[in-house]
């Protein structure tokens, strides 16, 4: 199929950045558009619920306009956006936590959690598949899991994230694969 | 009784059971690694858009640094002095890490050159001696020279011009005297005398941009 000639590529994302950092919305609906699955990807598996993601996802974007001064194009504006959505997912967590008062601050204390603690599985009985089983992961396995295995980000970066060691992300990273590994046999 | 660990590769060597364990777990996280895109169940757009306009017409604009280190004198002052103290730093470091070889025949301060001849001449090449940040080192050096160059050239104006005559001599003779070491060495690569020499040169250019980057405006 030949395309119709008056289709116009899609617009660099830095020549996007340089419109919306002007204050145009349509340049920002095309980065939107551009990311928004990526960014709402990683905010449904860090906290589990499409429809708190879907607000999130919004929380993000609003922020990204808010801080788009800020990006100074050292990396990808989509990198640059994807930390941001890790950011905002963090920090509601961490009010979540607090709202809920207790502390729920990215790693659990690895001794004080029974190797069986695996919450309720939502639909019980049914098979799971890995999105299902991830959903179901205690809060700071779910995140180390969702940024080192499903994200890409290193040890080290995570531990910077979440103000823990490399060390206990690494414990935290195998005792998610351990319970997810028993989940997917059951 | 064992212990069993499957993250311990020595013990998985010898354990099938651990062995099997590790495999699902990696499979686990390669599944993870090829999840695909997920997708909103509604546009967001909209209800995206309709903050923006709480949040304000446009980004907030980066701030602009606050000039507080106003006159250019000043500049060129922190500049040198921030310079000159990770000058130091890598002088200590190559001065520690420097092979005794090589640490006989050379100068005692720094201003090693990056050029893989002098390098190669010094023991430093490609071959054995040479660690990751011993070349993070010589980057470095390369680094304070190019920006004492930059900021004499911001200088140059400032300067009296009896004094940058005498500079750009001096500067002139240095690197004669780098060029004729280079040659020698490309002709004579094992000597450690001429390898010496060279370092010499370099460190005698190095002194002179950094005294010069920090004299006083009007000499």
């Amino acid at each position: 199929m030949t395309l119709p000639l008056t289709l116009s590529p899609p617009a660099p994302a830095a020549d996007d950045v340089a419109l919306a950092l002007q204050g145009d919305r349509r340049a920002f609906e095309r980065l939107y558009r551009a990311n928004v699955d990526r960014v709402f990807s990683v905010c449904v598996r860090m906290v589990g619920d499409r429809a708190r993601a879907e607000d999130l996802t919004q929380d993000v974007f609003v922020r990204c306009w808010e801080k788009l001064g800020t990006f100074r194009g050292d990396a990808q504006f989509s990198t640059w956006l994807h930390r941001l959505a890790v950011n905002v997912v963090l920090n509601d967590r961490e009010a979540e936590a607090r709202r809920r008062d207790r502390h729920d601050d990215g790693i659990e204390d690895l001794d004080t959690i029974a190797a069986g603690d695996v919450r309720p599985l939502p639909v019980p009985g049914l098979s799971l598949d890995l999105e299902q089983a991830i959903a179901t992961l205690p809060p700071g396995a779910k995140k180390v899991f969702v940024l080192h295995d499903v994200e890409g980000y290193t040890h080290e970066e995570i531990g910077e994230m979440l103000g823990v060691t490399a060390g206990g992300c690494k414990a935290q990273l195998h005792r998610a694969r351990m319970l997810l590994r028993r989940m997917l046999t059951r | 009784m064992i212990t069993h660990d499957e993250t311990d590769e020595t013990h998985r060597a010898t354990c099938a059971e651990c062995r099997a364990v590790w495999t699902e777990l990696e499979a686990i996280a390669a599944e993870a690694r090829a999840l695909p895109t997920l997708t909103p169940s509604r546009d967001l757009w909209q209800g995206i858009e309709a903050r923006l306009g709480a949040a304000g017409a446009r980004p907030i604009a980066p701030r602009p640094v606050r000039r507080w280190f106003g006159s250019p004198a000043v500049r060129y002052a922190a500049a040198t002095v921030l310079l000159m103290a990770g000058s130091a730093a890598v002088t200590w470091r190559i001065a520690g890490e420097r092979p005794a070889a090589a640490d006989a025949a050379a100068a005692p301060t720094a201003g090693y050159p990056a050029d893989p001849a002098v390098r190669a001449a010094l023991g430093l090449g490609e071959g054995g001696g040479r660690t990751v940040a011993y070349d993070a080192d010589f980057r470095a050096m390369d680094v304070e020279i190019a920006a004492m160059q930059r900021l004499l050239e911001e200088r140059r104006a400032s300067l009296d011009s009896a004094t940058v005559r005498v500079l750009e001599r001096n500067l002139a003779l240095i690197d004669t005297a780098i060029a004729e070491s280079r040659a020698a060495l490309a002709a004579d690569p094992a000597s450690q005398f001429l390898a010496a020499q060279l370092a010499r040169s370099y460190t005698t250019k190095l002194t002179l941009l950094r005294s010069t980057a920090t004299m006083p405006v009007g000499l």
